[in-house]
């Protein structure tokens, strides 16, 4: 048979297939996450005509049509678009979010995720969003605070980001004070609020009188600190000790014991030099700042996600913790991954086992930064696309007239009858 | 497929580009700090169809046949021109007029990023920090030296929260005065009383030379050596003539006249002088002293009986006009009379200065002419404040300074350089405070004795209590400067500036922040205004460089370039949809 049928038919193919790449392509311009795909066509093999002498200055042989060699992935990234929640989240520079179900796991570039009903991330046809939960929650209760949660390994967690949490108060252990107890022999009253283990604010007072003797040089007080519950006056202990103030009005030494907070022990800081309490003449006598660790308990205000994609949880007692980290996985090789729609994609021999970034001191990194309140958009170029699609049309007609042109000369042949 | 196609693609990618660069550009037109970028077209390589020959033998030679494949954005430029200088409202607001950055760090100083948006405050902590928390980068006052070391290396800025200065020991008081040398004073004092024992009822008194005093109305007695104040004194029968004579080179009087110096030598010669008439042997037959007023005074409370005194004749008419109110009877055991006051030149100064703990004591500097270009001074303190040097009866009194003077009123020197006090309330002890009267030897730069009134004109020391810190601005070298409430104000901290070889080589982070790049060279990090480096000014905000009719007359011309790249392939394509047509 004529050949130029079977190469038309073969060229009309891998053009319809081109066609069809090219406009799941446009119709995903709005798609999040989505990675375009392109097609690469090649040349099938070819018959040879003559002998195949090899003496010849040509190579005399004839193709037999083209074929769809590859459709790769668009690697670009897409424009980021700006979204109202805190959950939508986009990857700037190279990397994957893991999603699993059924114990199959997905890698995306789409971030639009939601909570389903047990508060678990997850993607908008559910699917669980993957990472590690820190070991800071236990019974609706924030146990420890911590910067950042590092992720266990690639097989990652399902991520719960409970709606209701508390964070159980933390205990003062330390007062410190500044200010200028003056020279006069007055008593000062320097006071601080404190936290106790039964999550109640106490205050801790600090008396300040002038000893006798006085040295010649400086002044010495003595000091008596009551911490006193401010709701019943209960008082839960009394402490006694003296500082030493310079020539100055620097601080040159103090002692008082550790006052206990109703069974928690409260060290008492003064600062030293003139970086703490001093003693010197003046209008500034009697100003004083006391500040104190320790926080009452506070209600969950919202979950935040940070550049290294730590989820961070806020309180209304003003504390912060992580509490999870979103996973962010890499591959050797991104084009080898199977494609199983235009914004999912799954592992496959070609593609190499997901990796996770360590730094040198063996810390998980992203690698990339995480962005939250962003949308990765498509990365489909219109003008790209729809120019594309006018070739291909051109090459599925310029093929198409080969087949016609093909079946014209068998007619004239036909024709040939006497 | 027609090269035409794709070069009409390349134009609508590039546009886009250059699309998204501008839209970007307007998007920032309010963005403090920013800096506009530009779409840089470049064209794409070309299809040599036909290389370039050279000319051979007759044959000239022809240029090559190229065809070009388009156009690609090859770079995109960040134009670092000054943006506008807008004031606002908050001091700690700074903006950079000329090359440079601010340096902020994310991390406690590890890496660097660099800004021109200057929106800075303090956070909870008391860090200087910009909108994304980023800690500015800079140079802290070096606690035990006192100054801000801009050779060091940078670091976060912190203001500590409550910061409070200690107190300042005042070591030195510089007077600048005039003592008046004239004839006519307005400030004068009486001179010291006398009781009639001839003792002092002060303890820091001396007695002053008559010739220097002065008369109640401020005029100089000017005393001249040998002038002599004639008293006739009347017991009975014929007066008895006395003659007091001024022996003031103290080479001794002519006789029978009596002589005197000072004031108490009068006061002598008058007691003696009128009760040797009296009683023939000179014994206290009257009292004479000289009360709180500096006016001497004649009791006749022991005279057995009356007699008159009357002052005739005095060679010096103010010193005569002085005593010529004892002119007059006086009654054995009867009351006493008064001559008018004899005062001494006289002026005070008086400056607080403060011990190490803050604590303020009054120093009052009491001078008093005692001859001709010299003056005595004495220091005096509020209890329980002592001087080291004063007399135990009272220790807050340093007595005994000198001060003397050229003939043109210029300062010839001063003695004491310094005193020591004890403020004895667990300050430092002693405390030594130099006096700055001027240049000695002739230095008109302090206190100086011309014939004008006296007057302090400037005095000053170096002391100040402790304060606590009320407020912070910054000045051109973006130094922090934090004021207190003694008055106080010292460079906290200062920001520092970093310089790159090629601005246009940062790359932009988001948030106004850039980092350095392979191209940006390193930083060179130094103060503000100096190699290179703009100013700060504070209060003030640099706005977007980004000019709105320059990105919307941009906006025009990418559309249309758009729109004519488009016209390319609309065209291939009918020439294509031809050329399918040629085969029917």
């Amino acid at each position: 048979m004529n050949q130029a049928f079977y190469t038309g038919i073969v060229g009309v193919q891998t053009h319809q297939y081109g066609i069809d790449v090219l406009s799941d392509n446009i119709a995903n311009i709005n798609t999040t996450g989505y990675k375009a795909s392109q097609v690469e066509f090649s040349s099938l093999f070819e018959t040879l005509l003559g002998s195949g002498s090899g003496d010849g200055p040509t190579f005399d042989s004839i193709g037999v049509g083209s074929r769809v060699q590859a459709t790769t992935m668009s690697e670009q990234n897409g424009t980021m678009i700006q979204s109202d929640k805190t959950s939508s989240l986009a990857i700037q520079g190279e990397g994957w979010f893991g999603i699993s179900r059924g114990g199959e796991t997905y890698y995306t570039r789409s971030g639009n995720f939601l909570f389903d009903a047990d508060r678990n991330l997850v993607t908008n046809d559910g699917y669980y969003v993957l990472g590690s939960m820190g070991d800071n929650i236990s019974n609706g209760e924030l146990t420890k605070v911590y910067d950042s949660i590092p992720l266990q390994g690639v097989e990652g967690q399902v991520l719960l980001l409970p709606g209701e949490l508390t964070f159980p108060g933390e205990v003062s252990t330390y007062a410190s004070f500044r200010g200028n107890l003056g020279i006069d022999p007055v008593e000062q009253l320097v006071s601080a609020e404190v936290i106790d283990p039964d999550n109640a604010r106490n205050r801790l007072a600090l008396y300040f009188t002038q000893s006798t003797p006085q040295p010649t040089v400086g002044t010495a007080w003595d000091i008596t600190a009551t911490l006193t519950d401010t709701t019943n006056g209960t008082i839960y202990d009394t402490q006694t000790g003296n500082a030493l103030f310079g020539s100055n009005g620097e601080l040159l030494s103090y002692t008082i014991p550790p006052i206990d907070n109703n069974g928690a022990p409260v060290t008492i800081d003064l600062g030293e030099g003139y970086s703490g309490l001093i003693a010197i003449d003046g209008d500034t006598a009697g100003n004083f700042i006391s500040s104190s660790d320790g926080a009452l308990a506070g209600n969950l205000l919202g979950y935040d996600v940070n550049q290294s994609g730590d989820v961070i949880v806020a309180f209304d007692n003003g504390r912060q913790s992580a509490i999870a980290k979103i996973a962010l996985y890499h591959f050797q090789n991104d084009q080898g991954l199977d494609r199983v729609s235009g914004t999912r994609f799954r592992e496959s021999p070609n593609s190499g086992a997901p990796i996770i970034y360590f730094d040198e001191e063996g810390n998980n990194i992203t690698g990339s930064r995480i962005l939250s309140n962003m949308l990765e958009s498509s990365n489909v170029h219109l003008e790209n696309a729809l120019t594309e699609l006018i070739v291909m049309q051109r090459a599925y007609d310029a093929n198409a007239k080969s087949i016609t042109t093909g079946d014209e000369l068998i007619q004239k042949a036909l024709q040939m009858d006497a | 497929m027609l090269k035409s196609l794709f070069s009409g693609v390349t134009g609508l990618q590039s546009h886009q580009i250059a699309m998204d660069v501008e839209s970007n550009n307007i998007a920032n037109v309010n963005t403090i700090g920013y800096k506009y970028s530009r779409a840089n077209f470049a064209d794409l390589l070309a299809q040599t169809n036909k290389i370039a020959t050279a000319p051979q033998g007759d044959l000239g030679g022809k240029n090559a046949l190229q065809v070009g494949l388009g156009t690609t954005i090859n770079s995109v430029t960040r134009i670092h021109s000054q943006g506008s200088i807008q004031n606002t409202d908050k001091n700690t607001d700074v903006a950079i007029q000329g090359d440079g950055f601010f340096i902020v760090s994310p991390d406690g100083g590890n890496t660097y990023k660099y800004s021109r948006s200057g929106d800075f405050k303090f956070d909870a902590n008391g860090n200087f920090v910009d909108n994304n928390g980023f800690i500015v980068q800079g140079w802290l006052r070096d606690e035990d030296t006192g100054v801000v070391d801009s050779t060091a290396p940078i670091q976060d800025i912190r203001i500590p929260p409550g910061l409070t200065t200690p107190a300042n020991a005042s070591t030195g008081i510089d007077i600048k005065a005039n003592l008046n040398s004239g004839i006519l004073v307005e400030q004068f004092v009486p001179t010291f009383s006398i009781d009639t024992a001839g003792a002092f009822t002060n303890v820091n008194a001396f007695d002053e030379d008559l010739g220097f005093m002065f008369n109640g109305g401020g005029e100089a007695f000017s005393l001249v050596d040998g002038q002599t104040l004639t008293i006739d004194v009347t017991v009975g029968g014929a007066p008895t003539t006395l003659v007091f004579e001024y022996d003031g080179n103290i080479d001794g009087v002519t006789a029978p006249n009596i002589g005197f110096r000072t004031v108490n030598e009068l006061r002598t010669a008058l007691a003696s002088g009128i009760s040797g008439v009296l009683t023939g042997a000179g014994a206290g037959a009257v009292d004479v002293a000289v009360n709180e007023q500096g006016k001497y005074t004649i009791d006749p409370a022991l005279a057995t009986s009356d007699f008159s005194l009357n002052v005739v004749d005095g060679d010096n008419e103010k010193f005569t006009e002085v005593f010529a109110t004892l002119t007059g009877g006086f009654n054995a055991g009867g009351s006493e009379r008064q001559t008018l006051s004899v005062n001494a030149a006289a002026h005070s100064s008086s400056i607080d200065i403060f011990d190490s703990l803050g604590s303020k004591h009054t120093a009052k500097i009491d001078f008093r002419k005692v001859s001709t270009g010299n003056w005595d001074f004495s220091i005096t303190v509020e209890h329980p404040a002592t001087l080291t040097g004063a007399s135990t009866a009272t220790p807050n009194i340093l007595t005994g300074g000198t001060i003397s003077f050229d003939a043109n009123g210029g300062l010839l020197g001063f003695s004491p350089p310094s005193f020591d006090i004890d403020a004895h309330n667990g300050s430092a002890a002693p405390q030594t405070v130099a006096l700055n009267f001027g240049t000695p030897n002739g230095g008109f730069d302090g206190v100086t004795s011309f014939d004008n009134p006296s007057a302090t004109s400037g005095i000053s020391q170096d002391g100040y209590p402790g304060g606590d810190l009320v407020g912070i601005r910054i000045d051109q070298s973006g130094t922090l400067i934090g004021s207190f409430s003694n008055g106080r104000s010292f460079g906290l901290a200062q920001i520092s500036m970093a310089k790159f070889a090629n601005n246009e080589g940062l790359v932009t982070e988001g948030g106004n922040v850039y980092t350095q790049s392979a191209n940006s060279g390193d930083p060179i990090i130094g103060t503000a205004s100096t190699a290179g480096r703009g100013f700060i000014q504070s209060s003030a905000l640099e706005a977007s460089n980004v000019d709105l009719s320059k990105a919307l007359t941009q906006l025009i011309i990418i559309q249309r370039g758009y729109q004519a790249n488009g016209k390319t392939i609309t065209t291939s394509d009918t020439l294509l949809e031809t050329l399918i047509g040629l085969k029917r």
